[in-house]
């Protein structure tokens, strides 16, 4: 999945949102996700934040989200337990374990652009620790963005690759894990403070996460 | 490499990139089909393994709590038991890699540190196992269990030996980190 960092239109958050406001407002959805029972209401959740994700000059690709969906339930079809609803090929379709799929992928997806809204490189919490998982989310995302194929026919190599292109990307941009002038990210200009327009975008993000939560 | 953050150290930061690395392969592992709930291979232990000689005790100890709290982060756990059973078991099985590694030196080898680690995580869990949810029950699981867990111990020692071997990354991390 990419989360694009390159130049785009619009950055919504970065300009009426600190950093720091925002983590902690993704702080504060994020168990309204989780708790979020309702199938359908966690897809509907999966997409508000991919819309924000988009507003947030995010990059949005619906194809690695929809085969990575699509990996998981068929990862936990294997495993069935529940009602059988068909068969396919002499294999059953059970209700119970599609359910688990549905809800692990939309959990994987949902946090994911969930993260890519409310993670953001200038993102500084107080302390050593905060700034050091802050950095450890960062990278997970700059892992995640590389676009470049893994080369399944050589785990090892293509494992190494990838770590060595994210890690030069990084270092190159000043951001490297062996070294940077910028602390928790920094590779943007961002909000100074928080607008009272974001300050009620982010009460209204809330307010519909847990109203669907108490409500469903 | 070059100058330290302000911020962070350089070895912190390499931490945090270890740690990153976890849950790459903790999401990989995500998607890989399980035959029994509970059995995990243990994929993202491997960074923790890698990171033995090239981090004090005290950076390894953090990258065991940064994963468990990414893990339950990105798989959407934090507030869930699972939580609870990941933190016992990447605790014990650090704790064990780390003195096993320290106390063994060459007469061990990454394979063996990671069965050990491997059962130290089997043995904590069946412990939690019996101690919150399934009572005395939980020691029937035992013998599988553990069977099956030195067995992906095993896969993910053969694993982190053959990377640690022919990794380029992990050549120049090592001299960034002493």
């Amino acid at each position: 999945m990419k989360g694009g960092t390159a130049s785009r239109p619009l950055r919504l958050a970065e300009r009426h949102l600190r950093p720091e406001h925002l983590f902690l407002a993704g702080l504060g959805i994020l168990p309204a996700f989780l708790f979020q029972g309702q199938l359908w209401v966690r897809a509907a959740q999966v997409f508000l934040f991919m819309a924000l994700a988009f507003l947030c000059g995010r990059r949005i690709r619906l194809l690695p989200p929809a085969l990575l969906t699509l990996s998981i339930v068929a990862a936990n079809l294997a495993t069935p337990y529940g009602k059988v609803l068909l068969s396919v090929w002499g294999l059953p379709v059970t209700l119970g374990a599609l359910q688990t799929g549905l809800l692990k992928a939309t959990t994987m997806v949902g946090l994911f652009y969930l993260s890519l809204v409310t993670v953001r490189p200038e993102l500084r919490l107080p302390g050593r620790f905060g700034g050091l998982l802050a950095r450890m989310i960062y990278y997970f995302e700059l892992i995640m963005e590389d676009d470049k194929r893994f080369d399944r026919r050589d785990p090892f190599g293509g494992l190494d690759a990838l770590l060595i292109r994210v890690h030069g990307e990084a270092s190159k941009s000043g951001e490297g894990a062996c070294g940077s002038a910028a602390p928790a990210g920094g590779r943007r200009s961002s909000a100074a403070r928080t607008t009272p327009a974001g300050l009620a975008a982010m009460l209204l993000l809330g307010a519909l996460n847990w109203g669907a939560l108490v409500l469903s | 490499m070059r100058r330290s953050t302000p911020f962070l150290s350089e070895r912190l930061d390499l931490v945090a990139f270890f740690a990153a690395l976890c849950l790459l392969l903790s999401t990989v592992e995500y998607l890989i089909p399980k035959p029994m709930p509970f059995l995990r291979l243990g994929l993202a232990n491997l960074p923790i393994l890698l990171a033995l000689d090239a981090f004090p005790l005290p950076y390894i100890l953090l990258l065991i709590l940064l994963k468990v709290l990414g893990q339950g982060l990105v798989a959407g756990t934090l507030f869930s038991y699972v939580f609870l059973f990941s933190l016992a078991g990447s605790l014990s099985s650090g704790l064990v890699m780390i003195g096993s590694f320290r106390l063994l030196g060459r007469s061990i080898s990454l394979i063996g540190v990671s069965v050990l680690g491997a059962l130290a995580s089997n043995i904590a869990q069946l412990v939690l196992a019996a101690l919150l949810v399934f009572g005395r029950g939980a020691w029937l699981m035992g013998p599988p269990f553990l069977a099956l867990g030195t067995a992906a111990g095993l896969l993910v020692g053969l694993f982190a030996r053959k990377f640690a071997e022919t990794s380029h990354w992990l050549r120049l991390v090592r001299e960034a980190a002493r």
